[in-house]
């Protein structure tokens, strides 16, 4: 049987390329997409988890997603925070997303007073040049300026003022580019203004107890635990999973209806074959494993043809656009190749059956 | 028992349109164990579609057709197909065997299909050797000339060893030469090991190499000899 439908596969060199393609294309479509998602909602989560704060203080109605926050908290607010039992040292921050220096739509700027920002923990490793001190100083890390061909004293510019890169930071600890609170706050015509407070507290075991404290004294306002968001981020980004379902669910019906039409092609071709294997007394369970063996064995190739294209589209992206993150975990290449297979079978199921019903005679005269 | 196979008032009827052609009517006919039978008649009298009955490929519209004593008509599909892979072997003039695979491809099917997926390699080499093509195993059918062809597909047919053959005109595509080394092969199967066979031919001259000779027209026996 098994040679049957090796030979089947060689012999329709183009239907078998045809269908080998589009399931590849399906695997790659699953897997660069889901991968493209995950790795930018991992990379954004995993440089906010290595600032080393605890808490993330978030006014009323914010989103997880800082860049998505158009609200704002007076910046007094700090000496309350930093007066809350269990709190050790608060660092106010700006943000402000900016289309510039490319990124997947901009990058997210953090307006820091060093010192502040230091003291919750976030250590900002400088690889060259110096910390912020000027006005318009800019800080870049190594991605940014390597995918943007940075270098020190290069002139950047942002929000109609001119900054100076004075240090190209480690990549992976909170934004690509920070410079001065006060300079963003001026810009944004928003003195005195923050987006967010980080917050470190004094010890690790605390961190739960402070969040609930600080909710209870600023009614409203929402904590974000630094731990827990990876997950926070994951659920906030719902409607990013919907659009990863719909799209995995596109592709895996173009690579059923292709499997399909390929299989129930075959099977109108290959009528006189099915006559002779029920002349040979092939029962209907046998011509019904004979096709879809064919399809799984289409499949599985098709399969491992969208892992390596993957893999590849992997490379491609993360050589021409640094600033992306593709992260393709084996879970997810386990589950696109099931969906494959799950998809080739399906798509075998039809005209499996038809032929297993074709009638002897009529098959075997069939021209 | 020496009865093989049976056909008791058998009749079929297909319908063309609001037309109804009546292909085979009231055959009765005995095969016995070791016979070589051949079925003449000219062009649409109907020896295809007896060959068909009584191969359990279609279902008579009238009659029943007996193999080694088991109904046909009372059997399910399933079953009708494991009597086909365990007692018949047919060979068809267009020889149809499977173009993508190569001659001991096309013999390991049979087998798979009638022993559960086991391949005797030997058999097949024996089988091979008996229709004389034991170095073309590796051919494909269009690496074969007509005759080789179907004589593998004849190999094909003994390769499970099966109780009776039903040869559908299987010297219709063949040249003269070839004709004569197919019909004396299927001789010597009868001859030397008693293979049972039912011979259908148009052809007067190959109808003689059987012992037994059945004339058809119109769909009916019109003379047994």
């Amino acid at each position: 049987m098994a040679n049957l439908a090796i030979a089947n596969l060689s012999k329709r060199k183009t239907r078998t390329l045809v269908s080998i393609l589009a399931v590849a294309i399906e695997i790659t479509l699953i897997l660069v997409l889901v991968g493209l998602t995950k790795g930018t909602l991992n990379d954004v989560a995993s440089r906010i988890q290595n600032i080393g704060a605890d808490i993330l203080f978030l006014p009323p109605g914010a989103s997880s997603i800082l860049s998505l926050n158009n609200y704002f908290m007076h910046i007094n607010l700090k000496d309350s925070i930093i007066a809350t039992e269990g709190v050790k040292a608060v660092s106010p921050v700006m943000t402000w997303m900016t289309n510039k220096l490319g990124g997947i739509g901009g990058n997210i700027i953090f307006g820091i007073n060093p010192k502040e920002f230091n003291n919750v923990g976030g250590n900002l490793e400088l690889l060259s040049g110096k910390h912020l001190q000027g006005e318009y100083d800019m800080l870049v890390d190594r991605r940014l300026a390597e995918a943007n061909d940075l270098r020190l004293n290069d002139q950047v510019e942002v929000l109609n003022h001119q900054f100076t890169v004075v240090g190209i930071l480690k990549a992976g600890v909170g934004a690509r580019i920070y410079i001065p609170l006060t300079t963003l706050q001026n810009a944004l015509n928003e003195p005195n203004r923050v987006s967010l407070f980080f917050v470190k507290c004094q010890s690790p075991e605390q961190v739960g107890e402070v969040a609930s404290r600080l909710e209870k004294s600023f009614p409203g306002y929402q904590t974000q635990l630094s731990e827990t968001y990876a997950q926070d981020l994951a659920e906030s980004a719902r409607g990013i999973n919907q659009f990863i379902s719909a799209i995995t669910a596109i592709a895996i019906l173009v690579s059923f209806l292709v499997i399909l039409l390929a299989m129930y092609t075959t099977i109108i071709e290959r009528t006189r074959e099915i006559g002779i294997l029920k002349a040979l007394g092939a029962t209907k369970a046998y011509i019904v494993k004979t096709i879809v063996t064919e399809a799984v064995a289409l499949s599985i190739i098709g399969i491992l043809c969208g892992y390596l294209l993957s893999f590849a589209a992997q490379t491609w992206m993360s050589n021409a656009y640094p600033l992306i993150t593709i992260i393709i975990t084996p879970s997810w290449i386990i589950l696109a190749g099931i969906l494959g297979l799950v998809s080739g079978f399906l798509g075998s199921l039809y005209p499996s059956y038809r032929a297993a019903t074709l009638d002897p005679v009529e098959a075997l005269n069939y021209e | 028992m020496n009865n093989i196979l049976r056909a008791k008032n058998l009749g079929k009827v297909y319908r063309v349109g609001k037309i109804d052609i009546h292909a085979v009517r009231g055959v009765n006919l005995d095969v016995e164990k070791g016979e070589f039978v051949s079925i003449v008649g000219p062009s649409g009298c109907g020896k295809s579609t007896l060959l068909h009955l009584m191969g359990g490929m279609a279902k008579p519209t009238t009659g029943k057709v007996f193999i080694e004593g088991t109904d046909l008509s009372m059997i399910s599909d399933g079953e009708r197909a494991k009597i086909r892979r365990d007692k018949i072997g047919f060979v068809f003039q267009r020889f149809n065997l499977f173009s993508a695979l190569n001659s001991q491809q096309n013999l390991e099917i049979a087998m798979q299909i009638c022993h559960n997926g086991n391949i005797d390699h030997q058999r097949i080499k024996e089988i091979m050797k008996l229709v004389g093509l034991e170095n073309k195993l590796q051919h494909k059918p269009l690496e074969l000339s007509m005759g080789e062809q179907q004589r593998v597909a004849i190999a094909r047919a003994l390769v499970n060893n099966p109780l009776l053959i039903l040869a559908d005109e299987p010297t219709g595509n063949l040249d003269s030469a070839n004709s004569y080394k197919v019909l004396y092969l299927l001789k010597d199967l009868n001859r030397n090991l008693g293979q049972t066979i039912v011979l259908i031919t148009h052809n007067q001259e190959a109808s003689k190499i059987a012992d037994r000779k059945i004339e058809m027209k119109d769909g009916m026996i019109i003379s047994l000899s």
